[in-house]
């Protein structure tokens, strides 16, 4: 047993989740799939006083409409994986391994926001949007508002996510690449590259190259040298500020290579 | 304290416990099964890998209370009365365990693919195994016994 004590609330109804939400205000905090919040708990890194654990809400659809895909805020990622969404399953193939896809969820992912994650790139990439409720009322977060920097969200306390809307371009081909140290591991940095159909401009996210991940849209043979031009990675034990914008720029243009 | 009750390897076991227990303690402090062992306790290992309602999970990052109804299996559902599991036999056929701390865990994340094992592919087969650590054998053994139990 290595979290700190706290009080645990498993709500039934999203109005019931979002009055405890309200009710612990910055002390509380949403468990979801819990792949990345239960070992900061472990650590000590989180100490919230009030878990509200959203598993047995409403929350489990992912809806595939013209355009558009709908992830409601538990579905799994391994649901999301076999949901028959190209880009949905390019990225997730690289995110840690089955049993922990296996609870962890999309919508959670982008909102712990790790820089260095595959979820929050691809949500940027895909013009994701995130219906947020709370108690007092109902709001839309474009992704590229929510992302303020490593860890960090736009998102208020008493606030909970409830779902992420992609756009999935017509006619538009995405690869995901990314390096690691092994299989599984965060990134030491990773593309999400798609490409349209008619010869316009191509669009590149960026992750592990920043504190928070980026997008940017430009020509095929730009592109990559743009994107390495933007990061600005730290240096640690596993890779310098160099090769990881090294990385950026070789990773970018294989993925934007015509397909053979 | 919470009461929680669930379903495991078939049998019910109910439990007066704080919410900060996780899965993994629950099962080996409270109900005593110590197969399922923990290494990292924070999601890297994979050695305390059980199935939740059929689905491998680390159990160390799940609250019990969070598994309240849920049906759980462990290294000891793995077997009938006696006999080895397919999973273990290959295990034993090819050496794949020297220390066996991680082996629960590496048997636990395969079984999540026996139930459809005809028409699971190597590729499954390798993700299954990835997210699982070992320090002795260096995997040539337990690979070798996946592809083996799993014809792949």
């Amino acid at each position: 047993m290595k979290p700190a004590p706290f009080e645990y609330r498993r709500p039934d109804s999203i109005e019931e989740a979002l009055d405890e939400l309200a009710r612990g205000g910055d002390e509380a905090r949403v468990l979801a799939g819990g792949q990345s919040l239960v070992p900061l708990l472990a650590f000590r890194l989180a100490r919230p006083t009030l878990l509200v654990d959203v598993n047995r809400l409403p929350l489990d659809r992912l809806e595939v409409g013209a355009g558009e895909v709908r992830i409601e805020a538990v579905v799994r990622q391994r649901a999301a994986e076999r949901a028959g969404v190209a880009p949905l399953a390019e990225a997730l193939r690289w995110v840690a391994h089955p049993p922990i896809r296996n609870r962890g969820t999309v919508v959670g992912s982008v909102c712990h926001a790790d820089p260095a994650a595959e979820m929050p790139a691809l949500a940027l990439a895909l013009d994701g949007v995130l219906e947020v409720r709370s108690a007092a009322g109902a709001r839309e977060v474009p992704v590229s508002e929510l992302l303020t920097g490593p860890l960090m969200t736009s998102l208020q306390p008493g606030e909970l996510a409830v779902a992420l809307r992609l756009r999935l371009r017509e006619g538009w081909r995405w690869r995901v690449l990314e390096v690691a140290r092994r299989q599984g591991d965060f990134a030491l940095a990773g593309v999400v590259a798609g490409t349209p159909p008619d010869g316009s401009d191509c669009r590149v996210a960026v992750f592990g190259a920043a504190g928070r991940a980026y997008v940017l849209d430009g020509p095929r043979e730009e592109l990559p040298a743009l994107a390495a031009a933007r990061a600005e990675p730290a240096s640690d034990l596993h890779a310098d500020a160099d090769y990881r914008r090294h990385l950026v720029e070789v990773l970018a243009r294989r993925a934007l290579e015509p397909a053979a | 304290m919470r009461e929680v009750e669930l379903e495991l390897n078939g049998r019910r076991v109910r439990a007066r416990v704080e919410p900060r227990v996780s899965l993994a303690d629950f099962i080996r402090d409270h109900a005593h099964l110590t197969g399922t062992h923990l290494g990292c306790e924070h999601g890297v290992c994979g050695a305390c890998t059980v199935l939740l309602d059929g689905a491998a999970v680390r159990s160390c990052l799940l609250l019990a209370v969070q598994a309240e109804g849920s049906r759980v299996t462990t290294v000891e559902g793995l077997a009938g009365d006696g006999d080895l599991h397919p999973l273990q036999e290959a295990f034993h056929r090819h050496h794949a365990l020297q220390c066996g701390y991680c082996t629960p865990g590496f048997l636990m994340a395969l079984a999540e693919l026996w139930e459809r094992r005809e028409e699971v592919t190597g590729d499954e087969v390798t993700a299954a195994l990835n997210g699982q650590l070992c320090r002795c054998t260096g995997y040539a053994g337990i690979v070798a016994a996946a592809r083996d139990a799993f014809g792949t």
